[in-house]
């Protein structure tokens, strides 16, 4: 009988592990097959993973808040330079922007349309060393589809990669399979953004000729299928030269925090 | 009575899965990993036997791919794995004591790890070993934590299905 069990276990075990290798390969290979039954299996557990994000969210805005009290006096201490700064360039920006209406007038140009979008709640995470993921409460029934952009209260997110109907996978700029056309704000230079294992954030493919500085914004391209150009995503946190390489190693800080996701807005 | 005990343990390993999605992945940001879903596994399979363990961990496996996985399967591989490894240290002797279940679970955490890295190694990932090394480290603690927040209501379950099974065999006698 125990023999018997014990046989039974081993062939069960055996035709799963079949199983599944066939599935990872189907996966790899990338059906459109999996992506509908990943859509679908979103749908179908939304409600009750809604009520349960719902249910914890007090807890991760106690930790997303334990987690702010630590940095506070450095981030109050940036702040202020920040503050400063920006107060100086003001009266610059302002007669720019005088300057810049007056010329469009001339040149009889629109003013870029802001962008429809659609404001959804986060109901669950995943994050390994090899992705990066929020869960959405809106999917195609609201309008989301797959490529769309993210943006929180900062800056750009991620991406949408899989929309059900009623719920969508977000991959985050920091996830290593994350790759995005980017612009420095200042130089205009293109690049390229991608996320890596560690978590960091990379500005690829500016050539060593270029004065990149810390702190340069970066904002999105123009040549994103659904994503608009000229949406924040961080600023340069450290630039480096290594030798034999033709390009720049920069690292980007992102402007949203993402431990502290809740609501986001997909752009349309 | 056994079936009914099945079934909510299925539906207890499906809670697991949505607070782990809703909640422990985001601990993950503060470099905070607890896995419940493996924890939950390894109650089933130390109350319940390996052979729905071994399924139970297959399909809670496939639902976390099919939410949130890039490469689906992987999780369902590795928690079927992870059902059969606890069955066979059992068969060892390693089963009711809460060094047991420590063990038993330090052993699948690191199967767990191993495992998935091998897998997305023979799907031409990228692998950190350092990066693999710091998390054989860190990972076990934190499960080992939730194992002895657990091992009560563990405890409990084995304790019944004991006196469930020396009453099944008085009556036989």
């Amino acid at each position: 009988m125990i023999n018997n069990r014990r046989f039974r276990n081993i062939i069960v075990l055996v035709i799963l592990v079949f199983l599944c290798l066939v599935i990872i390969t189907i996966s790899f290979r990338g059906s459109g097959v999996t992506e509908r039954i990943k859509a679908s299996t979103l749908d179908f557990f939304e409600p009750v993973q809604g009520k349960i994000s719902s249910f914890f969210n007090p807890i991760t805005g106690f930790f997303s808040q334990v987690g702010e009290y630590i940095g506070l006096r450095q981030k109050y201490l940036d702040l202020e330079e920040e503050n400063a700064n920006l107060l100086a360039n003001y009266a610059e920006s302002t007669s720019i922007k005088i300057e810049n209406d007056a010329l469009r007038k001339l040149l009889d140009l629109d003013i870029r349309e802001d962008n429809d979008t659609v404001a959804v709640k986060v109901i669950g995470f995943y994050s390994n060393r090899w992705q990066s993921e929020v869960i959405i409460n809106a999917g195609t029934s609201n309008g989301v589809l797959e490529g769309m952009g993210v943006v929180g209260t900062n800056g750009l997110c991620g991406i949408v990669i899989s929309a059900g109907n009623k719920s969508s996978t977000i991959r985050l700029i920091s996830d290593p399979q994350s790759s995005l056309g980017a612009r420095i704000l200042s130089s205009r230079k293109l690049g390229l953004i991608e996320g890596s294992q560690d978590g960091t954030i990379h500005l690829h493919y500016i050539s060593t000729d270029e004065e990149v500085y810390k702190g340069d914004i970066i904002v999105t391209s123009e040549y994103g299928q659904y994503l608009p150009p000229d949406i924040l995503i961080g600023r340069v946190q450290e630039v480096s030269r290594i030798s034999g390489n033709p390009y720049l190693e920069i690292i980007i800080e992102p402007f949203e925090d993402f431990k502290d996701l809740e609501y986001l807005m997909v752009i349309k | 009575m056994k079936t009914i005990n099945i079934i909510l343990h299925f539906a207890l390993l499906i809670i697991a899965l949505m607070v782990q999605i809703a909640f422990f992945e985001h601990l993950e940001m503060y470099f905070i990993s607890f896995d419940i879903v493996l924890i939950a596994i390894v109650s089933i399979t130390l109350l319940d036997g390996a052979f729905y363990g071994i399924i139970f961990g297959f399909i809670a496996g496939l639902i976390l791919d099919l939410m949130v996985g890039d490469l689906v399967g992987v999780s369902a591989l590795v928690y079927a794995l992870d059902a059969f490894i606890v069955w066979k240290l059992v068969e060892a002797g390693f089963r009711s004591k809460l060094t047991s279940q420590i063990f038993l679970v330090f052993i699948v955490t690191e199967a767990n790890l191993i495992i998935t890295n091998l897998i997305r190694f023979l799907f031409n990932y990228q692998i950190d070993l350092p990066g693999m090394g710091l998390e054989l480290l860190t990972l076990p603690v934190f499960n080992i934590l939730l194992i002895i927040m657990f091992y009560p209501a563990i405890k409990i379950g084995i304790s019944r299905g004991l006196e469930e099974f020396e009453f099944k065999y008085k009556n036989k006698a």
